[in-house]
């Protein structure tokens, strides 16, 4: 019906907007009302996916591990009894439409998804700040306040998070990549929450075998002593906010990754930044992906 | 990445050339010395530039034309255009000499590697992370030949890394490989604006969001061609040079098509036949005019170069199509001309769309062809890295060539990716080299190549009649409603259903096409209610047991197959019968039109399939295609190439 002008006129009546990242489709302007997941309108994601991307992404959102915040009552939680990582919550499953999605982020590297994947990020790590307010005791006074948990940690002074951080990268592979995908991730939490980020793990070797080619015992061994503190952020960090942390007796830690598979990674960097705080930490971790 | 600016002096000829940054220290000064021969010298800064810069001033150096400059006005040039953006500082030279005679013996080991590699990598367009890996693929492939020589003589070293930067510092130093940045920056004086990938020609990049921890700075990134590996501003790109043995020929007068080729070998029809020398005499008359150019006297082709310069040779001149009507037979008439550009010695690149295709024919050229050196590309292929000279390959294999094919035949422009994206035919021209010819296959040209043929400005050839020789089918038109307002009603219209009893009578096989791929089952499963004996099928993209739908119905178990433009293409069935529903839908355009009408009659034993447009209303799209169908018929007609049975009847135009 609309052809040759008509066509013209109607696309300065309605300017083309920008296309959805992934699979570079026209996205209408509609703004999502699913309502199963009542959070997910507040995201906007419409802005960077088309519709059918975001119907793609299957959402973690039942969780029945505690621990690992896995959607099934997992035997690997169960079997260890004490961990240095606390918790940890993710945004999606990691299944073979994800796999793809962070394909292009991590290996391909395309960087506009960074944004794109801290903003998933969010959901997750709002269940980990109510775990924070559960582990203190403080449902009923953050209850009454009616805000989201991230926001109202932020405005307490003996609770909330200290910082943010992310899994580093081997200076290699850093070349080789140009990015380090969770510290990108970690960023824009860092932004969109207030939360101060510091660098504060660093690589003391570099693994030979990509970690996505081993198996579970392999990486468990691979793990260990990988990961130590960065003591020169550490220090601009206790210089920086010194009257906020001497309030405190303990310090929560977040940490950002983009999968968790077994956690021999995260528990790693949790023991890491355990061997070098001066007092006692609460390491909890946000993964984009969960296996 | 950083790179240096280096000035080569070779004495009769000076010119700037792009290096690598790692000439800091002494001991590689020396080895980038030990590359150099007996007069030449190396003048080196010691500013460290980013890659796009550097690549933009030594496109600035090199665009001057007029005769030699010396060592002392090249660094002017030099600092003048850096002045020009800005970089405003005092350059000292380091000046490189050859080394002894004895240092440089040893240097002559590398040259058979350096010979080797120059080998791998002509007309190549390579990341430095794809360069690592052909260089480490091709040498494992020759240590495995090397090795069961070296068992028989007993001695064999392995080559090591410092050979292999011997061979690249030689390469770059001497031009015949060329260090580029990935994305060229066209005029820094202008801003960002002005970039583009030099890999897809995309001129819309993408700004990181944080600082790259290569070079420290916002890279900037092409998010089009990213499944090749990312190329962004400081990814150093290598292209190799394609020395064509084609340039080699001073004369051509004993090089025709007539006596270089047995062109009876290839079975053809008159038709093909005809269409085929076409092509191949507009190869011959291209190549010869160069050659003649080439060698005239050093004033006249100074005088050439001039004109070209001041005005861009027409990008058609370089072009030849060949419109052959669907069924046609195509894929026979590439072989004469592959044969013609092999026997001159020049390379040949056979580009198609479709991974498909390129795995069907395949294993036809490898018979045809037995002791070419063939090489098929497509994406997770395993003889990416592989030397060949006929390379066969899907579309975006191509943006890793540059300037390295004498003939590049292009299947199908008009289908998928070329379709609407004009970025994909720059990367075809620029696999070609200038002096060589593009030949273009398709049956329904793009509007505008179109257009460029009523100007008078395309070389090209009709080819309006099948293999068969019998006319196309012409479509009939049927007034239907909407495919979702029968959906919606639950019926099938009486004058379609009609139409279907009497094809699946007449013991064919029946395509229908739909818009959408969500409509596709449930108008199988309405058919299936008014012909309930019959076995009727959809499929899709988005169907996983597609191949096996499309064996089945090409074996009759399958009567009805519904589908969508997918199968547009490329798939002949015999005793096919063709029905377009929604013909009007914006989708279907001219193009996919005549190819869907193309699905019928395709065998020689029932030539008269027939061919419905089911729509609504009657428009632009379906009166071109039908105007497009009747005026090959007629051209068949009065170029004599119709069985004797159709001449002189008038019903073909009008049927």
């Amino acid at each position: 019906m609309f052809n040759g002008g008509w066509r013209s006129l109607l696309n300065v009546l309605l300017p083309y907007s920008t296309p959805c990242i992934i699979c570079s489709t026209p996205i209408s302007a509609h703004p999502i009302n699913d309502n199963s997941l009542p959070w997910l309108s507040q995201l906007k994601l419409e802005k960077d996916l088309c519709r059918q991307c975001i119907h793609e992404i299957s959402w973690l959102d039942k969780v029945l591990c505690r621990r690992c915040g896995r959607s099934i009552r997992c035997p690997d939680c169960q079997h260890k009894l004490q961990s240095a990582l606390w918790v940890n919550r993710s945004a999606v499953r990691y299944n073979e439409q994800m796999k793809q999605w962070l394909h292009r982020y991590k290996f391909q590297g395309d960087e506009r998804l960074s944004i794109l994947f801290g903003k998933m990020l969010l959901p997750a790590v709002e269940q980990v700040s109510l775990q924070l307010i559960n582990r203190y005791g403080l449902e009923e006074s953050w209850r009454k306040s009616r805000k989201l948990p991230t926001a109202w940690l932020q405005h307490s002074t003996t609770y909330g998070w200290d910082a943010v951080t992310a899994v580093p990268l081997s200076v290699q592979r850093l070349q080789e990549r140009g990015f380090n995908q969770a510290e990108r991730l970690a960023s824009v939490i860092s932004t969109h929450c207030f939360i101060p980020y510091y660098n504060l793990l660093s690589r003391t070797h570099h693994s030979l075998v990509r970690h996505s080619h081993q198996g579970r015992q392999a990486r468990v061994m691979d793990s260990k002593e990988q990961y130590s503190g960065n003591i020169k952020q550490w220090h601009q960090w206790l210089n920086e906010n010194g009257t906020a942390i001497s309030k405190r007796e303990t310090l929560n830690i977040l940490i950002v990754d983009d999968v968790y598979t077994t956690g021999s990674t995260l528990n790693a960097c949790a023991e890491a930044l355990l061997r070098v705080s001066p007092l006692p930490l609460v390491v909890a971790s946000v993964t984009w992906a969960r296996s | 990445m950083y790179c240096k600016i280096g000035l080569m002096d070779k004495g009769v000829d000076t010119y700037a050339i792009l290096l690598p940054d790692e000439l800091r220290h002494n001991g590689q000064c020396q080895q980038w010395a030990a590359c150099l021969s007996q007069n030449d010298s190396l003048y080196v800064s010691n500013v460290r530039l980013t890659l796009t810069i550097g690549d933009w001033l030594c496109r600035k150096l090199r665009s001057y034309q007029g005769g030699r400059r010396t060592i002392a006005q090249l660094e002017q040039a030099v600092y003048t255009a850096l002045d020009s953006i800005g970089i405003a500082m005092s350059i000292d030279w380091v000046k490189l000499k050859p080394l002894s005679e004895q240092h440089r013996n040893s240097h002559t080991r590398y040259m058979n590697l350096c010979s080797q590699v120059l080998q791998w990598v002509q007309g190549r367009k390579l990341l430095y992370d794809e360069w690592l890996g052909l260089v480490k693929d091709q040498l494992q492939v020759r240590d495995g030949i090397d090795a069961n020589c070296a068992t028989s003589s007993g001695q064999h070293q392995p080559i090591g890394e410092a050979e292999l930067l011997q061979a690249w510092r030689w390469l770059l130093l001497y031009g015949h490989m060329q260090l580029r940045s990935a994305v060229e920056w066209q005029d820094p004086r202008k801003g960002r604006t002005e970039l583009r990938c030099l890999r897809c020609y995309e001129n819309n990049l993408i700004r990181a969001v944080g600082k790259c921890r290569y070079c420290g700075e916002h890279c900037y990134y092409c998010s089009s061609c990213l499944q090749l590996g990312r190329s962004r501003t400081c990814a150093p790109l290598l292209i190799g040079r394609y020395y064509s043995p084609i340039i080699k020929h001073t004369s051509y007068a004993s090089l025709t098509p007539e006596h270089l080729l047995e062109i009876e070998r290839f079975s053809l029809s008159d038709a093909q036949l005809m269409a085929t020398n076409h092509a191949l005499s507009f190869v011959y008359n291209r190549l010869s005019r160069y050659a003649e150019q080439t060698t005239l006297g050093y004033y006249r082709r100074k005088h050439l170069i001039y004109h070209e310069r001041h005005q861009e040779p027409d990008p058609l001149s370089s072009q030849f199509l060949l419109w052959a009507v669907t069924g046609a037979g195509k894929t026979e008439m590439i072989f004469p001309l592959v044969a013609y550009m092999v026997a001159l010695g020049g390379r040949v690149l056979l580009a198609t769309p479709r991974r498909d295709v390129v795995l069907e024919l395949s294993p036809r050229l490898h018979k045809a062809f037995p002791e070419l050196s063939i090489v098929t590309l497509y994406g997770g292929s395993g003889e990416r890295w592989q030397y060949g000279q006929l390379v066969l390959a899907t579309t975006h294999q191509l943006m890793r060539y540059q300037h390295g094919f004498d003939l590049v035949i292009i299947d199908e422009l008009d289908a998928f990716p070329y379709h609407g994206d004009k970025r994909l035919y720059r990367v075809a021209a620029e696999a070609r080299t200038p002096h060589g010819v593009t030949i273009l296959l398709s049956a329904t040209p793009p509007s505008y190549l179109q257009k460029e043929i009523h100007r008078g400005r395309l070389a090209h050839i009709k080819l309006p009649v099948r293999y068969h020789r019998h006319p196309l089918p012409v479509p009939i038109r049927l007034k239907v409603p909407l495919v979702v307002d029968q959906l919606r009603s639950y019926t099938i219209p009486r004058p379609l259903i009609r139409a279907l009893q009497q094809s699946l009578a007449e013991e064919a096989q029946v395509f229908i096409f739909l818009q959408r791929i969500a409509h596709t089952e449930a108008y199988a499963k309405l058919l299936r209610l008014s012909f309930p004996d019959i076995n009727i099928e959809a499929t899709s993209s988005q169907d996983a047991a597609r191949t096996e739908k499309v064996m089945l119905f090409r074996q009759r178990e399958i009567r009805v197959l519904v589908t969508t433009t997918i199968l547009e293409r490329g798939v002949t069935v015999p005793r096919s019968h063709v029905y377009i529903c929604d013909a009007e839908a914006e989708l279907f355009d001219e193009a996919s039109l005549v190819q869907m009408a193309g699905r019928a009659g395709r065998s020689s034993d029932a030539p008269n399939g027939k061919v419905y447009f089911l729509s609504q209303q009657w428009s632009t799209a379906q009166k071109r295609a039908i105007k497009q169908i009747k005026s090959m018929n007629r051209l068949a007609m009065q170029q004599g190439y119709l069985l004797p049975q159709y001449l002189g009847e008038r019903g073909i135009e009008d049927v």
